[in-house]
């Protein structure tokens, strides 16, 4: 997953970029306004946190340029002030939830990861592909009653693909989100990663939940369920 | 109503209307008077004319007056006509009654020296009036006969009686005519005089009921400075506002920011000292930033309340999509004071409730009798137990350790319906089964 952080104050900004990072997000960051729109319109982003009291443009002018230009990755606002009118505005400026400073991170760990669920169309925080089953709050895999160990990488690449459940994922989109280092070193890192997958998910064959469609990317094939 | 209570059209219009009152009564009597001495002159000079006509026709004989049968005017020669005419001897025996009398008596006028005239009302025949006008004559014929008699010629008062009314009823009807005229224009003259004032008064009701900043330009030159004074006074007050709200926050984001920093840097939030400290700064900072600013708006300004609870059910529906919230409210709702401030109490109860909810939240509102307005926001989650109410609208106080938030937004509401002379009363809900928290401002 990757994330925008624009935060003017440095100390809060780098404190954001470590904590999302450690759990496993790409974490672009923006100092100002202008920067942050910029990266908006330019990087695949799946979520961005937005300060309010930004210098050069406010977060509100940044939310509703975004929305004017039709790009609806879900918002996380931050605000120092608690007022409802604050509050207000900013969700009617095209927000999706809120923040007051100051916060405790794991609040807000959880604010993101609730976001990003709902941008994918799941309600509930364990998302369910009978008979496999993620849980992005303990990062977690199951297949049936049974753990799946996997490592960092691979979970983070087994939510992502659930989160997209049923869509065409190109190389590059996903290289894009949750690894975009892997150019730099190997161009078949992506394939290794979903080979990996596989193995772990599917010993012996039979259940088959990542699909290859030739030249055009992957797809998590298993139906969502209760 | 007292007189300073009067509107100021009453108050022309009663002085414009007692001035003409007096005006046309004035004239009206002045005119009335004038004609009737003039109708009475024009009477005595229409009976003297009788009396010499009379005069050229007589004859002395044997010491009597004696007239023609054909008198000068037929009125004396017909029964009950209304003239009559009677002359009277030195011994003050009539000696001749003019036909229209047939055998009636009047009283005999005196005798008069010759020439001089006298005018009398006496009772007529059938009980009405009769002016009269006698004149002495002293008779010399030719043939040596003389004697000395008084000629009285009477005509019912009725007679100019008619004519006067007639003139007065012309003469008033006039008068009332012309009177009404005067004050409708008046009346007229004044609602075009007094619309600029009707106008700027509906313009301060715009600026009261939030539908606009300032008053309209286009005044009359006497209106314009006030206006403008008035526009001055709006711009400087909300000047004031948004600089009071810009510096709360700035304070908020610089006092703020720091905090979060500091915060996440602590190993684990809690119970450690150093985390406890911060958390109390927080609240502090948080509950004293969030009852600022508020209270009584410029020129008692409102704000209605239904758009602004709509907004914030939209805007909330966008962080909760499993609660549905029902809204109740009346358009004709207003709110003493700003908008950011009704959002502060009803964004802190809707808050509330949406946390605790099952799946069902309504929100009403209405208006108190006497004044004022209530809110009301229930909910169908498991409701506030009855020891915990005061612990609830405390600061920092909460009833569900495992929801998170500071507790201090109940507060807050408490806080500012306090501020307002109202309160917060928690109960439970009849209609949802949950909590139902009611906040109720007077104006």
């Amino acid at each position: 997953m990757r994330l925008l952080v624009v935060e003017d104050e440095a100390a809060l900004r780098d404190q954001l970029q470590t904590a999302l990072g450690g759990v496993g997000y790409v974490v672009d960051v923006a100092a100002d306004g202008p920067e942050g729109l910029h990266m908006a319109r330019d990087y695949p982003l799946d979520l961005a946190i937005v300060d309010l009291g930004l210098p050069g443009l406010s977060g509100l002018e940044l939310i509703r340029a975004l929305r004017d230009e039709g790009r609806n990755l879900p918002v996380l606002v931050l605000t120092a002030r608690g007022h409802w009118q604050d509050r207000v505005t900013g969700l009617e400026a095209g927000a999706d939830d809120y923040l007051v400073k100051p916060f405790e991170m794991p609040e807000l760990l959880a604010r993101v990861q609730a976001l990003l669920r709902r941008a994918g169309g799941w309600a509930a925080p364990v998302l369910r592909c009978p008979p496999l089953a993620v849980d992005s709050r303990s990062q977690t895999a199951w297949r049936g009653d049974d753990r799946v160990e996997l490592t960092g990488s691979e979970f983070r690449l087994l939510h992502y693909m659930m989160l997209h459940q049923g869509e065409v994922l190109s190389k590059a989109v996903l290289e894009d989100h949750l690894y975009p280092d892997a150019a730099e070193h190997d161009s078949n890192v992506m394939e290794v990663f979903i080979r990996r997958l596989r193995r772990k998910l599917d010993p012996d064959g039979r259940l088959q939940p990542i699909e290859t469609l030739r030249g055009r990317g992957y797809r998590f094939r298993l139906p969502r369920g209760g | 109503m007292t007189v300073q209570r009067l509107s100021l059209l009453n108050r022309v219009l009663w002085v414009a209307g007692l001035s003409l009152l007096l005006l046309l009564g004035t004239t009206g009597l002045v005119v009335d008077h004038a004609y009737r001495e003039g109708a009475e002159q024009a009477r005595s000079e229409r009976l003297q004319g009788q009396v010499f006509g009379l005069l050229a026709a007589a004859e002395l004989r044997d010491q009597a007056l004696t007239l023609p049968g054909d008198l000068p005017d037929a009125r004396l020669r017909s029964a009950g006509s209304g003239l009559y005419a009677q002359a009277v001897d030195e011994q003050g025996e009539v000696r001749w009654r003019s036909p229209s009398l047939l055998d009636s008596a009047l009283p005999t006028p005196p005798l008069l020296a010759p020439g001089e005239t006298r005018e009398s009302t006496v009772p007529g025949p059938d009980g009405t009036p009769l002016r009269g006008y006698a004149y002495g004559i002293a008779w010399e014929e030719a043939d040596g006969e003389s004697g000395r008699f008084t000629l009285q010629v009477l005509e019912a008062q009725t007679v100019l009686g008619d004519e006067l009314s007639r003139f007065r009823q012309a003469l008033w009807g006039w008068l009332a005519l012309a009177a009404v005229g005067v004050l409708l224009t008046q009346l007229l003259l004044l609602r075009w005089t007094l619309q600029p004032l009707r106008r700027m008064t509906r313009e301060l009701q715009a600026v009261e009921a939030g539908e606009a900043r300032r008053l309209g330009e286009a005044h009359p030159p006497e209106l314009a400075a006030l206006t403008g004074r008035l526009n001055q006074l709006l711009a400087a007050q909300q000047r004031r506002i948004d600089q009071h709200q810009t510096v709360l926050a700035d304070l908020a984001h610089s006092l703020k920011t720091p905090l979060a920093v500091l915060r996440s840097q602590l190993p684990g939030a809690g119970d450690d000292t150093a985390a406890e400290q911060l958390r109390r700064m927080d609240q502090a900072i948080d509950y004293h930033l969030r009852r600022a600013g508020h209270g009584p708006a410029p020129l008692g300004a409102r704000v209605a309340v239904r758009p602004v609870l709509q907004r914030m059910v939209a805007a909330l529906a966008r962080l909760n999509d499993r609660v549905g919230v029902d809204l109740d409210c009346p358009g004709s709702l207003h709110f003493p004071g700003g908008e950011a401030e009704l959002m502060e109490l009803a964004g802190n109860l809707l808050d509330n409730a949406l946390r605790h909810a099952r799946s069902q939240v309504r929100v009403s509102a209405g208006g108190r009798d006497g004044g004022g307005l209530w809110l009301e926001v229930e909910d169908d989650g498991p409701g506030v137990p009855e020891r915990a109410v005061a612990h609830v609208l405390a600061r920092g106080g909460r009833a569900d350790e495992r929801h998170p938030g500071q507790g201090i937004g109940l507060a807050v509401v408490r806080e500012l319906a306090l501020a307002r002379g109202g309160d917060v009363a928690v109960q439970a809900s009849d209609r949802l089964g949950g909590a139902r928290f009611r906040v109720t401002v007077r104006y």
